[in-house]
Protein backbone atom coordinates (compact mmCIF):
# COMPACT_ATOMS: atom_id res chain seq x y z
CA UNK A 1 0.00 0.00 0.00
CA UNK A 2 2.91 2.44 1.47
CA UNK A 3 4.52 1.69 -2.63
CA UNK A 4 2.14 2.27 -3.95
CA UNK A 5 0.95 5.62 -2.89
CA UNK A 6 4.50 6.72 -3.33
CA UNK A 7 4.85 5.58 -7.13
CA UNK A 8 1.32 7.25 -7.77
CA UNK A 9 2.51 10.61 -6.00
CA UNK A 10 5.79 10.38 -8.27
CA UNK A 11 4.02 9.97 -11.11
CA UNK A 12 1.41 12.59 -11.06
CA UNK A 13 4.21 14.72 -9.65
CA UNK A 14 6.19 13.95 -12.92
CA UNK A 15 2.80 14.60 -15.33
CA UNK A 16 2.46 17.96 -13.33
CA UNK A 17 6.19 18.93 -13.73
CA UNK A 18 5.42 18.59 -17.80
CA UNK A 19 2.01 20.09 -17.62
CA UNK A 20 4.08 22.85 -16.31
CA UNK A 21 6.55 22.95 -18.82
CA UNK A 22 4.12 22.70 -21.82
CA UNK A 23 2.12 25.81 -20.22
CA UNK A 24 5.47 27.92 -19.70
CA UNK A 25 6.38 26.68 -22.77
CA UNK A 26 3.46 28.29 -24.82
CA UNK A 27 4.15 31.40 -23.66
CA UNK A 28 7.73 31.41 -24.10
CA UNK A 29 8.03 30.03 -27.52
CA UNK A 30 9.08 32.24 -30.45
CA UNK A 31 6.19 31.40 -33.16
CA UNK A 32 3.15 29.26 -33.68
CA UNK A 33 4.92 25.78 -34.55
CA UNK A 34 7.29 26.11 -31.70
CA UNK A 35 4.72 26.74 -29.49
CA UNK A 36 2.60 23.76 -30.79
CA UNK A 37 5.48 21.71 -29.88
CA UNK A 38 5.44 22.90 -26.37
CA UNK A 39 1.69 22.31 -25.91
CA UNK A 40 2.17 18.81 -27.47
CA UNK A 41 4.12 17.89 -24.24
CA UNK A 42 0.67 18.38 -22.59
CA UNK A 43 -0.94 16.11 -25.13
CA UNK A 44 1.56 13.00 -24.64
CA UNK A 45 4.07 12.86 -21.72
CA UNK A 46 1.81 14.85 -19.31
CA UNK A 47 -1.02 12.54 -19.86
CA UNK A 48 1.17 9.41 -19.82
CA UNK A 49 2.24 10.00 -16.39
CA UNK A 50 -1.06 11.32 -15.01
CA UNK A 51 -2.93 8.36 -16.55
CA UNK A 52 -0.42 6.09 -15.28
CA UNK A 53 -0.43 7.75 -12.08
CA UNK A 54 -4.18 7.48 -11.51
CA UNK A 55 -3.80 3.62 -12.82
CA UNK A 56 -1.36 2.46 -10.43
CA UNK A 57 -3.76 4.19 -7.19
CA UNK A 58 -6.76 2.50 -8.87
CA UNK A 59 -5.31 -1.04 -9.43
CA UNK A 60 -6.63 -3.60 -11.89
CA UNK A 61 -10.39 -2.96 -11.72
CA UNK A 62 -12.90 -1.68 -14.32
CA UNK A 63 -12.47 1.83 -12.96
CA UNK A 64 -8.15 1.24 -13.66
CA UNK A 65 -8.73 -0.20 -17.19
CA UNK A 66 -11.16 2.72 -18.18
CA UNK A 67 -8.70 5.15 -17.11
CA UNK A 68 -6.35 3.25 -19.70
CA UNK A 69 -9.24 3.85 -21.78
CA UNK A 70 -9.63 7.76 -21.75
CA UNK A 71 -5.49 8.00 -22.27
CA UNK A 72 -5.92 5.82 -24.99
CA UNK A 73 -8.66 8.31 -26.29
CA UNK A 74 -6.66 11.27 -25.75
CA UNK A 75 -3.39 9.93 -27.62
CA UNK A 76 -5.46 8.72 -30.60
CA UNK A 77 -7.42 12.23 -30.87
CA UNK A 78 -4.86 14.91 -29.82
CA UNK A 79 -1.89 14.26 -32.75
CA UNK A 80 -4.75 15.07 -35.19
CA UNK A 81 -5.75 18.19 -33.56
CA UNK A 82 -2.56 19.44 -33.96
CA UNK A 83 -1.72 17.90 -37.55
CA UNK A 84 -4.51 19.61 -39.00
CA UNK A 85 -4.21 22.98 -37.11
CA UNK A 86 -0.56 23.23 -38.10
CA UNK A 87 -0.92 21.56 -41.70
CA UNK A 88 -3.71 24.75 -42.27
CA UNK A 89 -0.97 27.21 -41.22
CA UNK A 90 1.30 25.71 -43.11
CA UNK A 91 -0.52 26.19 -46.09
CA UNK A 92 -2.06 29.70 -45.37
CA UNK A 93 1.87 30.51 -44.99
CA UNK A 94 2.58 29.17 -48.46
CA UNK A 95 -0.24 31.30 -49.88
CA UNK A 96 0.36 34.07 -47.93
CA UNK A 97 4.35 33.70 -48.64
CA UNK A 98 2.99 33.22 -52.51
CA UNK A 99 1.13 36.24 -52.49
CA UNK A 100 3.87 38.33 -51.30
CA UNK A 101 5.65 37.27 -54.22
CA UNK A 102 3.46 38.16 -56.70
CA UNK A 103 2.46 41.35 -55.22
CA UNK A 104 6.50 42.07 -55.35
CA UNK A 105 6.83 40.84 -59.27
CA UNK A 106 3.65 42.73 -60.07
CA UNK A 107 4.96 45.91 -58.27
CA UNK A 108 8.46 45.60 -60.08
CA UNK A 109 6.85 45.60 -63.19
CA UNK A 110 4.96 48.81 -62.48
CA UNK A 111 8.09 50.11 -61.49
CA UNK B 1 -13.33 -14.76 -54.55
CA UNK B 2 -14.06 -16.89 -52.08
CA UNK B 3 -10.86 -16.03 -50.34
CA UNK B 4 -11.66 -12.83 -50.07
CA UNK B 5 -15.12 -13.07 -48.88
CA UNK B 6 -13.84 -15.08 -45.91
CA UNK B 7 -11.26 -12.36 -45.27
CA UNK B 8 -14.24 -10.07 -45.22
CA UNK B 9 -15.85 -12.32 -42.87
CA UNK B 10 -12.99 -12.27 -40.13
CA UNK B 11 -12.82 -8.84 -40.13
CA UNK B 12 -16.32 -8.50 -39.43
CA UNK B 13 -16.07 -10.60 -36.62
CA UNK B 14 -12.77 -9.20 -35.36
CA UNK B 15 -14.44 -5.83 -35.18
CA UNK B 16 -17.63 -6.95 -33.39
CA UNK B 17 -15.21 -8.98 -30.88
CA UNK B 18 -13.56 -5.76 -29.88
CA UNK B 19 -16.46 -3.41 -29.85
CA UNK B 20 -18.16 -6.24 -27.74
CA UNK B 21 -15.26 -6.29 -25.33
CA UNK B 22 -15.38 -2.70 -24.86
CA UNK B 23 -19.14 -2.74 -24.21
CA UNK B 24 -18.31 -5.31 -21.62
CA UNK B 25 -15.40 -3.01 -20.19
CA UNK B 26 -17.57 -0.09 -20.02
CA UNK B 27 -20.71 -1.15 -18.41
CA UNK B 28 -19.44 -3.81 -16.11
CA UNK B 29 -22.49 -5.97 -15.72
CA UNK B 30 -22.37 -9.50 -16.57
CA UNK B 31 -26.04 -10.12 -16.63
CA UNK B 32 -28.14 -12.29 -19.71
CA UNK B 33 -29.57 -9.23 -20.60
CA UNK B 34 -27.77 -6.15 -20.74
CA UNK B 35 -25.22 -9.18 -22.59
CA UNK B 36 -27.09 -9.45 -25.39
CA UNK B 37 -28.28 -5.70 -25.72
CA UNK B 38 -24.53 -5.40 -25.95
CA UNK B 39 -24.14 -7.55 -28.18
CA UNK B 40 -26.84 -6.58 -31.07
CA UNK B 41 -25.51 -3.33 -30.94
CA UNK B 42 -22.26 -3.95 -31.30
CA UNK B 43 -22.88 -6.21 -34.70
CA UNK B 44 -25.32 -3.41 -35.72
CA UNK B 45 -22.63 -1.10 -35.71
CA UNK B 46 -20.02 -3.50 -36.76
CA UNK B 47 -22.89 -3.54 -40.01
CA UNK B 48 -22.49 0.10 -40.55
CA UNK B 49 -19.21 0.96 -39.72
CA UNK B 50 -17.08 -1.63 -41.86
CA UNK B 51 -17.73 0.11 -44.86
CA UNK B 52 -16.03 2.81 -43.70
CA UNK B 53 -12.98 1.13 -42.13
CA UNK B 54 -11.40 0.32 -45.61
CA UNK B 55 -9.58 2.93 -47.19
CA UNK B 56 -7.54 2.58 -50.82
CA UNK B 57 -4.01 3.70 -51.40
CA UNK B 58 -4.30 6.35 -53.86
CA UNK B 59 -1.43 5.11 -55.86
CA UNK B 60 -1.97 1.28 -56.72
CA UNK B 61 -6.00 1.06 -55.58
CA UNK B 62 -5.66 -1.59 -53.45
CA UNK B 63 -8.30 -2.01 -50.55
CA UNK B 64 -7.02 -2.44 -47.12
CA UNK B 65 -8.89 -2.63 -43.74
CA UNK B 66 -7.99 0.36 -41.05
CA UNK B 67 -7.11 -2.52 -38.13
CA UNK B 68 -5.41 -5.61 -40.12
CA UNK B 69 -1.65 -5.07 -38.02
CA UNK B 70 -0.82 -7.46 -35.44
CA UNK B 71 -1.90 -5.94 -31.83
CA UNK B 72 1.07 -7.59 -30.14
CA UNK B 73 3.42 -5.94 -32.16
CA UNK B 74 1.81 -2.77 -32.32
CA UNK B 75 1.79 -3.21 -28.16
CA UNK B 76 5.74 -3.85 -27.87
CA UNK B 77 5.98 -0.86 -30.23
CA UNK B 78 4.04 1.32 -28.53
CA UNK B 79 6.40 0.72 -25.49
CA UNK B 80 9.41 1.59 -27.30
CA UNK B 81 6.99 4.64 -28.40
CA UNK B 82 6.71 5.93 -24.92
CA UNK B 83 10.16 5.53 -24.25
CA UNK B 84 10.70 7.84 -26.57
CA UNK B 85 7.99 10.54 -25.48
CA UNK B 86 9.60 10.28 -22.21
CA UNK B 87 13.26 10.86 -23.43
CA UNK B 88 11.92 13.61 -26.04
CA UNK B 89 10.02 15.35 -23.39
CA UNK B 90 12.06 15.88 -20.81
CA UNK B 91 14.52 17.56 -23.72
CA UNK B 92 12.01 19.63 -24.51
CA UNK B 93 10.95 20.67 -21.01
CA UNK B 94 15.10 20.95 -20.16
CA UNK B 95 14.45 23.54 -23.21
CA UNK B 96 11.83 25.28 -21.88
CA UNK B 97 13.19 25.48 -18.05
CA UNK B 98 16.53 27.36 -19.23
CA UNK B 99 16.80 31.30 -19.12
CA UNK B 100 18.19 31.65 -22.71
CA UNK B 101 16.47 29.22 -24.75
CA UNK B 102 18.24 28.74 -28.27
CA UNK B 103 16.73 26.41 -30.62
CA UNK B 104 16.62 26.33 -34.25
CA UNK B 105 13.16 25.67 -35.61
CA UNK B 106 13.43 23.55 -39.37
CA UNK B 107 11.96 21.75 -41.54
CA UNK B 108 12.71 18.14 -42.58
CA UNK B 109 11.70 16.16 -45.00
CA UNK B 110 11.69 12.45 -46.07
CA UNK B 111 10.50 9.90 -48.50
CA UNK B 112 9.07 6.77 -46.87
CA UNK B 113 6.37 5.32 -49.34
CA UNK B 114 4.48 2.74 -47.70
CA UNK B 115 1.58 0.41 -49.45
CA UNK B 116 -0.78 0.82 -46.38
CA UNK B 117 -1.90 3.95 -45.76
CA UNK B 118 -2.64 3.02 -42.30
CA UNK B 119 1.31 2.58 -42.09
CA UNK B 120 2.01 6.36 -42.88
CA UNK B 121 -1.28 7.31 -39.94
CA UNK B 122 0.39 5.05 -37.56
CA UNK B 123 3.83 6.66 -38.45
CA UNK B 124 2.28 10.49 -38.73
CA UNK B 125 0.81 9.85 -35.19
CA UNK B 126 3.96 9.01 -33.47
CA UNK B 127 6.16 11.50 -35.08
CA UNK B 128 3.38 13.85 -33.42
CA UNK B 129 3.59 12.03 -30.14
CA UNK B 130 6.46 12.27 -29.95
CA UNK B 131 7.03 16.34 -28.96
CA UNK B 132 9.71 18.17 -30.75
CA UNK B 133 8.52 16.82 -33.84
CA UNK B 134 5.35 17.43 -35.78
CA UNK B 135 4.38 16.07 -39.18
CA UNK B 136 2.93 18.92 -41.48
CA UNK B 137 2.32 17.41 -44.27
CA UNK B 138 2.44 13.71 -45.99
CA UNK B 139 1.74 13.56 -49.87
CA UNK B 140 0.46 10.82 -51.80
CA UNK B 141 3.52 9.98 -52.96
CA UNK B 142 4.66 9.03 -49.52
CA UNK B 143 7.20 12.28 -48.80
CA UNK B 144 6.22 13.27 -45.16
CA UNK B 145 7.31 16.94 -44.22
CA UNK B 146 8.13 17.14 -40.51
CA UNK B 147 8.78 20.30 -38.22
CA UNK B 148 11.57 20.02 -36.01
CA UNK B 149 12.64 22.04 -33.02
CA UNK B 150 16.11 21.65 -32.92
CA UNK B 151 18.94 20.65 -34.89
CA UNK B 152 19.14 17.52 -32.57
CA UNK B 153 15.66 16.52 -32.89
CA UNK B 154 15.54 16.57 -36.75
CA UNK B 155 18.38 14.04 -36.84
CA UNK B 156 17.72 12.08 -34.59
CA UNK B 157 14.10 11.76 -36.82
CA UNK B 158 16.66 11.03 -39.94
CA UNK B 159 18.56 8.19 -38.33
CA UNK B 160 15.13 6.54 -39.84
CA UNK B 161 14.99 4.29 -36.32
CA UNK B 162 11.17 4.93 -35.71
CA UNK B 163 10.59 4.58 -40.03
CA UNK B 164 11.76 0.78 -39.77
CA UNK B 165 9.96 -0.07 -36.72
CA UNK B 166 6.77 0.97 -38.48
CA UNK B 167 7.49 -1.25 -41.79
CA UNK B 168 8.57 -3.86 -39.62
CA UNK B 169 5.03 -3.48 -37.61
CA UNK B 170 3.32 -3.83 -40.79
CA UNK B 171 5.47 -5.87 -42.71
CA UNK B 172 6.37 -3.69 -45.16
CA UNK B 173 10.08 -3.48 -47.50
CA UNK B 174 9.75 0.08 -48.68
CA UNK B 175 12.96 2.29 -48.50
CA UNK B 176 13.87 5.03 -46.32
CA UNK B 177 15.14 7.97 -47.68
CA UNK B 178 15.81 10.95 -45.72
CA UNK B 179 16.00 14.16 -48.29
CA UNK B 180 17.95 17.16 -47.99
CA UNK B 181 17.32 20.80 -48.55
CA UNK B 182 18.58 20.84 -51.90
CA UNK B 183 16.32 17.89 -52.61
CA UNK B 184 13.28 19.56 -51.51
CA UNK B 185 12.26 22.12 -53.90
CA UNK B 186 10.23 19.93 -56.55
CA UNK B 187 7.50 18.87 -54.09
CA UNK B 188 4.62 20.74 -55.66
CA UNK B 189 3.12 22.71 -53.07
CA UNK B 190 -0.51 23.36 -53.23
CA UNK B 191 -1.62 26.99 -52.69
CA UNK B 192 -5.05 27.49 -51.84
Amino acid sequence: MEIRNILTILFISAGFLCFAASTIGVFRMKDFYCRSHAAGICGSAGLIFSGLGLFIYEGVNITGIKILLVMLAVCLSSPIGTHIICKVAYKQALAAEAECACNRVEKKEEN
Amino acid sequence: MRNKYQQIQAHFFELSLGLFAVWVLLSGQFEGKFLLIGLCSSLAIAYICYPLLNITNERTGKVYFVFGFNFLKLFVYFLWLVKEIVKASVEVACLVFRPRMDYEPRMAYFSMPFENPMASVILAFSIILTPGTITVDVNDDGIFEVHALTKGMAEGLMEGTMQRKVAALFGETCEFTPMPEAETTHIPKEVC
